[in-house]
């Protein structure tokens, strides 16, 4: 071997040395941190009361900055992994968030108090455990119809499924949320329905389907549905008649609606919540009455109303009006003769009055159809009646009509006669009808006959005298003579 | 009976009551109205139909007075009277009828030819009827009232 292969041999073998100290102080150098991870426990399902809450977990010396929660499939957010020189004692501070109460640590950490040391002799991981504060969240009814509010599906605890009728709730409408947690609330109805959604109440971020809500305390929430209404009224018509038809799906009670010229009574409305049946309804007048016809822009004519989905809902009131009339038909009743008197009538109304054959205005007067109606004529001032003309017919001072048309009755009223030709009639030298006689007996002493009283009483009565014209025939021979009062005076 | 029977019998009742009465002047046919006048002024006296039986709140009556040579009945004060006469066979009937108050004493004159003024007259009372006091009730037996004629 000579000098120069010992020399080269030499420095060859102080370079491999050399190369072996340098790796190993490389080698040394990598092992001097470690990794410290922060997460947040699971929920504590042996507590079903109880849930994980969110805590802020920083340390000391800085890198861990970690909100510690498990949102669904999120995970903890911030600086929640860092790494730290080896034999570092990390100082780890738990802060609960949104009113939660700090419940201890697992993994690396151990204890009950919100701080905790970890030494980082390795790679560390821990994990702390949060109890949260929780508010309640209540979900509540409004409306008329069916539909449900549940919580969706990003959280498998806690959960809303409430069932909404009107304001009739019933399943998990009340339920404990974790302050601070978003909720997330959707509707449901069913698919056959005619209800519209009124919207959300209450609610931070509404939209048509959904309902977020932060839970920062006690929050409640309204939902509700409205049906059509089918409301039955009357358009003012002066008849009577009732609407019927079958009990719209959901709905409890069929119609069943008497309308009158003052109002309805009655079942005369309901809420049209399902289809897709139809509803029908049938008018029928009472009595005297007859059906005009609907009034309502869903329903026209006289026959039965059909209401189908389709030609509705573009208004959740609709108002079925149906128009019953009672037709009136004129009486008239005009004065025959130049008397005096009156007609009454039965069912009342004003009377109508003859003065010198002349008729007042209530001589004139509308009736209902139908209606039996009966008129009494009542002569007055010694006036006497003579009889009935035209719708009525006969003698008798009562004559009753049943109004189906317009009448036209007339009615004789016969001027009182002299007192000195009922004398004459009671001496035989003048004769009168019966019927007169009648009446003459009915307005004097009212004993059934013709007789004395009854003139004295007609007398008595219109303070007449016996007139001179009517003396005796046989002294028409002797006008001399012709006196025939007795208080001195020549006739 | 019709107007015109009426005064045809009136009026030939009557023709023959003056006629009958007539003992100093003819009746000529030519003019017997003018006759019958001037004769019913002469002769002719009123006798007094008087109610004698007592009456109370009455205030009308209807009569008949049959005689010969009667010539009318008229009112007595405070009385009104329509009468109604026929003549038969010489005798003339004259229902009258009275309204006024009655009481006992005159309520009519009758009147009567002067000739004839002594023979006897027969009145019938047929009605009576209270005044309002009674409410003009119908009296039921008017054969209780009296009325004589007195000279």
């Amino acid at each position: 071997m000579n000098t120069r292969m010992v020399v080269f041999t030499a420095i060859r073998q102080a370079a491999l040395i050399a190369c072996a100290a340098a790796g190993m102080a490389t080698l040394a150098t990598a092992q001097t941190t470690y990794g410290l991870k922060v997460g947040a426990e699971g929920y504590f399902p042996q507590d079903a009361t109880s849930y994980r809450g969110t805590a802020q977990v920083t340390s000391v010396p800085p890198g861990i900055d970690c909100r510690a929660e498990l949102v669904g499939d999120v995970g903890p957010t911030g600086a929640c992994t860092a790494n730290f020189p080896a034999g570092t004692v990390v100082k780890l501070t738990a802060t609960p968030l949104y009113g939660g109460t700090f419940a201890g640590w697992t993994g690396a950490c151990a204890g009950q108090m919100p701080t905790c040391d970890v030494e980082m002799t390795m790679d560390r991981e821990t994990r702390v455990k949060t109890v949260a504060k929780t508010y309640t969240l209540t979900v509540r009814g409004t409306g008329t119809a069916f539909g449900q509010v549940h919580s969706n599906n990003f959280f498998a605890h806690p959960s809303i499924a409430c069932n909404i009728q009107g304001e009739r709730t019933w399943g998990t409408c009340v339920s404990e949320v974790p302050a601070g947690q978003m909720m997330w609330l959707g509707r449901e109805e069913p698919t056959n329905t005619l209800a519209r959604f009124m919207g959300w109440l209450g609610c931070a971020l509404p939209d048509d389907y959904n309902c977020r809500i932060v839970m920062d305390g006690p929050k409640t929430v309204g939902a509700g549905w409205i049906a059509p209404e089918i409301v039955i009224g009357s358009n003012g018509g002066n008849g009577n008649g009732k609407v019927t038809g079958a009990a719209p799906f959901g709905a409890s009670d069929p119609f069943d609606c008497t309308i009158t010229p003052t109002g309805t009574t009655g079942i005369c409305s309901a809420h049209w919540e399902t289809g897709p049946y139809s509803i029908t309804l049938t008018a029928t007048p009472i009595g005297n009455s007859v059906f005009v016809g609907w009034y309502s822009r869903w329903c026209s004519g006289t026959g039965p109303c059909v209401l189908t989905p389709a030609t509705q809902l573009d208004q959740m009131r609709m108002e079925i009006r149906a128009v019953f009339e009672t037709p009136t038909y004129l009486l008239s009743i005009a004065p025959a003769g130049s008397g005096n008197g009156k007609v009454a009538f039965s069912p009342a109304r004003p009377d109508c009055i003859v003065a010198g054959g002349v008729a007042s205005p209530n001589c004139s007067t509308l009736v209902p159809r139908g209606t039996p109606l009966t008129l009494t004529a009542d002569p007055t001032g010694g006036s006497t009646f003579g009889g009935w003309g035209g719708a009525c017919s006969g003698n008798q001072p009562a004559c009753t009509l049943v109004m189906n048309a317009d009448a036209h009755a007339t009615g004789r009223f016969n001027a009182p006669r002299p007192a000195s030709e009922l004398a004459r009639a009671l001496l035989a030298s003048l004769t009168l009808a019966p019927d007169e006689q009648y009446q003459l007996d009915r307005f004097g002493n009212a004993d059934g006959t013709f007789n004395l009283g009854d003139l004295l009483a007609l007398i008595a009565r219109t303070g007449e005298r016996l007139s001179p014209s009517t003396l005796s025939a046989l002294m028409q021979s002797q006008p001399s003579n012709a006196v025939r009062r007795g208080d001195g005076r020549s006739q | 009976m019709t107007t015109r029977i009426w005064r045809a019998l009136v009026g030939s009742s009557a023709f023959v009551v003056l006629a009958g009465c007539s003992g100093d002047s003819a009746v000529t046919p030519d003019n017997p109205m003018a006759q019958r006048s001037a004769d019913a002024a002469k002769n002719v006296r009123a006798l007094a139909i008087e109610l004698t039986m007592p009456s109370r709140n009455d205030g009308g009556i209807i009569f008949t007075v049959e005689g010969p040579n009667i010539v009318d009945v008229a009112p007595a004060s405070r009385f009104d009277v329509v009468t109604n006469g026929v003549e038969s066979r010489g005798r003339t009937t004259i229902t009258a009828l009275v309204v006024g108050p009655l009481q006992n004493g005159v309520i009519a004159w009758l009147t009567v030819h002067g000739t004839n003024s002594g023979q006897p007259y027969d009145v019938t009372v047929t009605q009576v009827a209270a005044s309002a006091a009674e409410g003009f009730v119908q009296r039921d037996d008017p054969g209780i009232y009296r009325l004589v004629v007195r000279r």
